[in-house]
C-alpha cells in the first residue's frame, strides 16, 4: 500500500534521482576515481600519504590559528595535538579495508 | 610513493587545516561521524540500508543549511563578544564557558566573570563539557551546533535501531523521521543547550536496558547494564533529579514489561495498583503526598509569574499574588488538588488549544501542535499494537518517560517551556505511535474492519490512504484549528481610553483607608478580573473590573508628572497606555489663616509650638503660625487657641480639608509626629 501512495513514490524518484545525479556528477566522479586509487594503493604508500596530509595540516593548523586575533585563538599545542590524531583517524578511515 | 600522490596529499592536509582553523571542532565532529555513523547502516538489508543512509544524509544536509543559515543572519553581529545564542538558557551556558576560557587564559577579567564561572546554579555536566571545548578549541558558536546535531542524530539511531529489532521498518522508519524532522526537536538538535546530550544519555540507557534483559551471555547483560549505568550517571546533572527520573523510567518499564507478561501478572498488578492507592488514602501517606502537591504547585504558580505566556493549573484565585516557591504559603485542600492534578494532565496533553495561541510566533508552531495532537491519538493504537509486537521495548520506551511527563505537568506554567520540555519526550514516543500506523496500514485488506478501503490501499477505491491523511491533515484539520484559532482565542487586553473620575465614598472604602490620589476611568477590551494595574512601577491601590471593557484604576498618592498606566496578568504585562495617567499639582486650591481652639491635657497642649506642621497632611499646608494662652478647662484639660495656616479644597458642602467641611464650629484635628490633639475651628478664615 505505502508503495503505492503518491507521496512515498515522489520521495522514492526525488532519492533516485538526486543519487544518479550524485553518482554521474564530475566532483562525484573524480572523488570515486581518487578513492579508488588510493584504495589501491600499498598500505605503506597509503601510511605516508596520511602523514604528510597530517604534517602539511599542522603546518597549516599553526601558521593559521597564529593569525588569529587573541580572543578567537585555540590553544595551540593541545589543538594541535588534537589535529594530528583526528586527521590521521578522518583521512584513514573511509578508507580502510 | 609517486610524486602525484604526495603533491594530493599535501593538498589534502592544506584543506583539512583550513577547515580546523576556521571551526575545529568541525572537522572533530566529521572525523567522528566518519567513524560512528557508518556503523548504524549495519546489519540492515540493503534496501533498508539505502532508506537509512538517504535519511541520515538528508537530516545533516539540513542541519548543514540550518547553521549556515543562522552564520549568515548572525553576520552583522560577529565581534569577539558574540556568543551564537539565540535562547537565555544558550547565552548563559556559552557565556560561563566563555567566563571560564577567560580566566585560564590570562584575558582582562572581573570580579562577575569569577562570580559566573564558578556559581552552584547552572552547574552541570554539559557546562563542563563545554568550558573544555572553548578552552581548548576556542570560541566555537557553530561547531557545537554540529557536535549537538551528531549528539542527536547518534541516539536517534541508537533508538531506531531498537524499534527496527521490535516493530519492524515501517514503524522504525516513521519513527526516525519524526524524530529528526519533528520542527522543535529539528531547532533542539543543532541548539547550545543540553538537550541533545541528555537525549543521548536516555538513548544509551534504553538500548542497555533492552540489550541487557534480551541478551543470553553474562558478559553481553554486563556490557548492557554498564551502559546504562554510565549514561544514567552522565545524565545525573543534566536536570533536575535525572538520576531519580531515569531510575523511576527504567523501573516503570521493567515494572510494566513484567505486570503485562500474562493475564496472572496483569491481575496482580491490578490488585497492587489498588492496594497502593488504599495506602495512600491512610493519613499520613495522604499527608506526605498532599505536602508533595503542595510543593509542586508552589513551583507551578511560580512558572506562571515568568516572563512569556503564562498557563493556570490552580484555581484562579492562586494566582491573584505572585510569590516565588521558597516565599509561598500556598495550602491545598484535598479538592483543590485533585483538581490541579487532573488539569496538569490535561495541560500536558492538550497545551496550547489552537485559541490559546497568542503571538505570530505561537501560531507558526499550530501545525505541529496538532501534529502532537495526531501523535498522542495513534499511541492510544500504537500502544496496543506495540504491545503485541514487542511488550518490553514498548514497555521501556512508554515507561521511561512517564515519571518526566508527571513531574512536567505537575510543575511547568509556560507553554514555551512545555513546548521545549515536550520535547523531552517526544523522541521515545514516536516509535511507538508509528507503530500504531503501522498497525493500522496491516489491517487495511481486512475487508470486515475497512470497508471504505479497497485491496490497493485506495479510500473508496480513488485516493491512497497515506496520501488522503496527509491531505486531510493540510487542508482540513489546520484550517479548522486556525478557525478555533480566531473565533475563540482570548482578546488580547488593550486600553482605548483613560479618564479622571470623581472619587466616592464606595472607592474610599475599597482603597482600605490609604490616600487616594485619582479615580481612572479605564476603557479598553478583553479586561479581566484578575488583572493588576501599575502606574509606571507604583502599583495601583486597586483595579475593580466592571466588565471586559470598562474597569476603574484607584491611584495612591503620588508626584505630579505623567506616567503610562499598565495592566499585569500575573508578571506578564498586557496593555499600556503611555503617559494616560497625569498627576497635576498637589497644592491646595485655597489657603487661609484660621483660629482653632485645641483641647486637651496642660502637658499636651504645652508640646506645640509655633512652626508645628501636620505630619499626615501630604501635600497641604497646615503650619502652626502663633501659639495663644491656655485657659484651664473642667476635668484636667485646657484650651489653646492656635493660629494656623491650612490648605483647603473643594469639596461636597463647600471647602474640605481633610474630608471634613472646615468653617467655624466644625470639628479639626492637629496631628505631629509628637501629638495628636483634637479641637474645633473657631474662625474659618475664609
Amino acid at each position: 500500500m505505502i508503495e503505492r501512495s503518491a507521496i512515498v513514490q515522489a520521495l522514492t524518484k526525488a532519492r533516485d534521482v538526486a543519487a544518479r545525479g550524485l553518482r554521474e556528477s564530475a566532483v562525484a566522479r573524480r572523488v570515486r576515481v581518487l578513492s579508488g586509487e588510493f584504495g589501491a594503493l600499498p598500505p605503506c604508500v597509503k601510511a605516508q600519504c596520511v602523514a604528510i596530509a597530517a604534517a602539511v595540516g599542522l603546518v597549516v593548523v599553526v601558521l593559521g590559528v597564529s593569525q588569529l586575533p587573541t580572543a578567537q585563538r585555540p590553544v595551540l599545542p593541545l589543538a594541535s595535538g588534537i589535529f594530528l590524531a583526528l586527521c590521521c583517524i578522518a583521512l584513514a578511515a573511509p578508507f580502510r579495508e | 610513493m609517486t610524486r602525484r600522490w604526495a603533491i594530493r596529499s599535501a593538498i589534502a592536509g592544506v584543506l583539512a587545516g583550513v577547515c580546523y582553523v576556521f571551526s575545529p571542532i568541525a572537522v572533530c565532529v566529521i572525523a567522528a561521524a566518519a567513524v560512528v555513523l557508518p556503523r548504524f547502516l549495519q546489519g540492515f538489508p540493503d534496501d533498508d540500508r539505502r532508506w537509512l543512509a538517504w535519511i541520515i544524509a538528508v537530516a545533516i544536509v539540513a542541519r548543514l543549511l540550518a547553521i549556515g543559515g543562522l552564520f549568515l543572519l548572525n553576520m552583522p553581529r560577529h565581534d569577539d563578544q558574540f556568543l551564537g545564542a539565540s535562547s537565555g538558557d544558550e547565552a548563559y551556558a556559552m557565556s560561563r564557558a566563555l567566563r571560564t576560557r577567560d580566566i585560564r587564559l590570562g584575558a582582562p577579567t572581573g570580579k562577575y566573570d569569577y562570580f559566573v564561572a564558578n556559581d552552584d546554579y547552572g552547574r552541570n555536566s554539559y557546562v563542563a563539557v563545554l568550558t573544555v571545548l572553548q578552552v581548548v578549541l576556542g570560541p566555537t558558536p557553530y561547531g557545537l551546533r554540529l557536535l549537538n546535531g551528531f549528539l542527536f542524530l547518534s541516539a536517534s539511531l541508537l533508538l531506531f535501531r531498537v524499534a527496527f529489532r521490535a516493530y519492524g521498518a515501517t514503524a522504525a522508519f516513521g519513527g526516525l523521521a519524526v524524530v529528526l524532522f519533528w520542527p522543535t526537536l529539528f531547532a533542539w538538535s543543532i541548539s547550545l543547550l543540553k538537550e541533545p546530550l541528555y537525549f543521548l544519555c536516555g538513548a544509551l540507557v534504553i538500548t542497555g536496558v533492552v540489550h541487557a534483559t534480551r541478551s543470553r551471555g553474562a558478559a553481553s547483560r554486563l556490557i548492557g547494564v554498564a551502559v546504562a549505568v554510565t549514561a544514567t550517571w552522565a545524565a545525573r546533572d543534566l536536570r533536575p533529579e535525572a538520576l531519580l527520573l531515569t531510575g523511576a523510567g527504567v523501573a516503570t518499564g521493567l515494572i510494566a514489561a513484567a505486570a503485562l507478561r500474562s493475564a496472572r501478572t496483569s491481575a496482580t498488578a491490578i490488585v497492587l495498583v489498588v492496594v497502593t492507592v488504599a495506602v495512600a488514602a491512610i493519613p499520613a501517606v495522604g499527608r506526605r503526598v498532599m505536602a508533595g502537591l503542595v510543593s509542586a504547585a508552589k513551583l507551578q504558580a511560580g512558572h506562571v509569574f515568568t516572563v512569556g505566556h503564562a498557563y493556570k493549573l490552580l484555581d484562579a484565585g492562586f494566582y491573584m499574588n505572585p510569590a516565588t516557591p521558597a516565599a509561598s504559603s500556598l495550602t491545598l485542600t484535598h479538592d483543590e488538588a485533585a483538581r490541579y492534578v487532573i488539569r496538569a494532565v490535561a495541560s500536558f496533553v492538550a497545551i496550547p488549544l489552537p485559541w490559546q495561541l497568542q503571538s505570530a510566533r505561537e501560531l507558526a508552531y499550530l501545525p505541529e501542535q496538532l501534529a502532537w495532537y495526531l501523535l498522542v491519538g495513534l499511541l492510544a493504537v500504537g500502544g496496543a499494537a506495540a504491545m503485541r509486537r514487542d511488550r518490553l521495548v514498548t514497555s521501556v520506551l512508554v515507561g521511561f518517560v512517564l515519571p518526566t511527563a508527571v513531574v512536567l505537568a505537575l510543575t511547568n506554567g509556560n507553554i514555551g517551556t512545555l513546548l521545549r520540555l515536550r520535547g523531552l519526550v517526544i523522541p521515545y514516543l514516536a516509535w511507538v505511535s508509528a507503530a500504531g500506523v503501522a498497525a493500522a496500514a496491516e489491517t487495511i485488506d481486512r475487508k470486515d474492519r475497512m470497508p471504505f478501503i479497497d485491496d490497493r490501499g485506495r479510500l473508496f477505491g480513488r485516493v491512497n490512504l497515506f496520501d488522503a491523511a496527509v491531505a486531510a491533515f493540510v487542508v482540513v484539520l489546520i484550517p479548522i484549528a486556525y478557525g478555533t484559532y480566531l473565533l475563540f482565542r482570548t482578546t488580547p487586553a488593550g486600553i482605548t481610553s483613560v479618564a479622571d473620575a470623581p472619587i466616592s465614598k464606595e472607592e474610599r472604602r475599597v482603597a482600605g483607608g490609604s490616600l487616594l490620589e485619582a479615580k481612572l476611568k479605564v476603557r479598553g477590551n478583553g479586561f479581566r478580573p484578575m488583572l493588576r494595574a501599575t502606574i509606571d512601577s507604583t502599583p495601583a491601590l486597586a483595579f475593580v473590573f466592571e466588565d471586559p471593557h470598562s474597569a476603574d484604576v484607584l491611584v495612591p498618592v503620588m508626584n505630579e508628572g505623567r506616567y503610562d498606566l499598565v495592566l499585569y496578568d500575573g508578571v506578564q504585562e498586557v496593555a499600556r497606555a503611555p503617559k494616560a495617567v497625569v498627576i497635576g499639582s498637589n497644592a491646595p486650591e485655597r489657603v487661609v489663616t484660621a483660629r482653632v481652639r485645641l483641647t486637651a491635657p496642660d502637658e499636651v497642649l504645652a508640646l506645640v509650638q509655633a512652626g508645628d506642621h501636620d505630619s499626615r497632611a501630604l501635600g497641604r499646608t497646615v503650619t502652626v503660625l502663633d501659639v495663644g494662652r491656655r485657659t484651664p478647662g473642667s476635668g484636667g484639660t485646657s484650651t489653646l487657641d492656635v493660629t494656623v495656616q491650612v490648605g483647603l479644597d473643594r469639596g461636597e458642602g463647600g471647602w474640605v480639608y481633610r474630608d471634613r467641611v472646615f468653617k467655624a464650629g466644625a470639628a479639626f484635628t492637629l496631628a505631629t509626629e509628637r501629638y495628636i490633639i483634637e479641637g474645633i475651628v473657631v474662625e474659618a478664615g475664609l
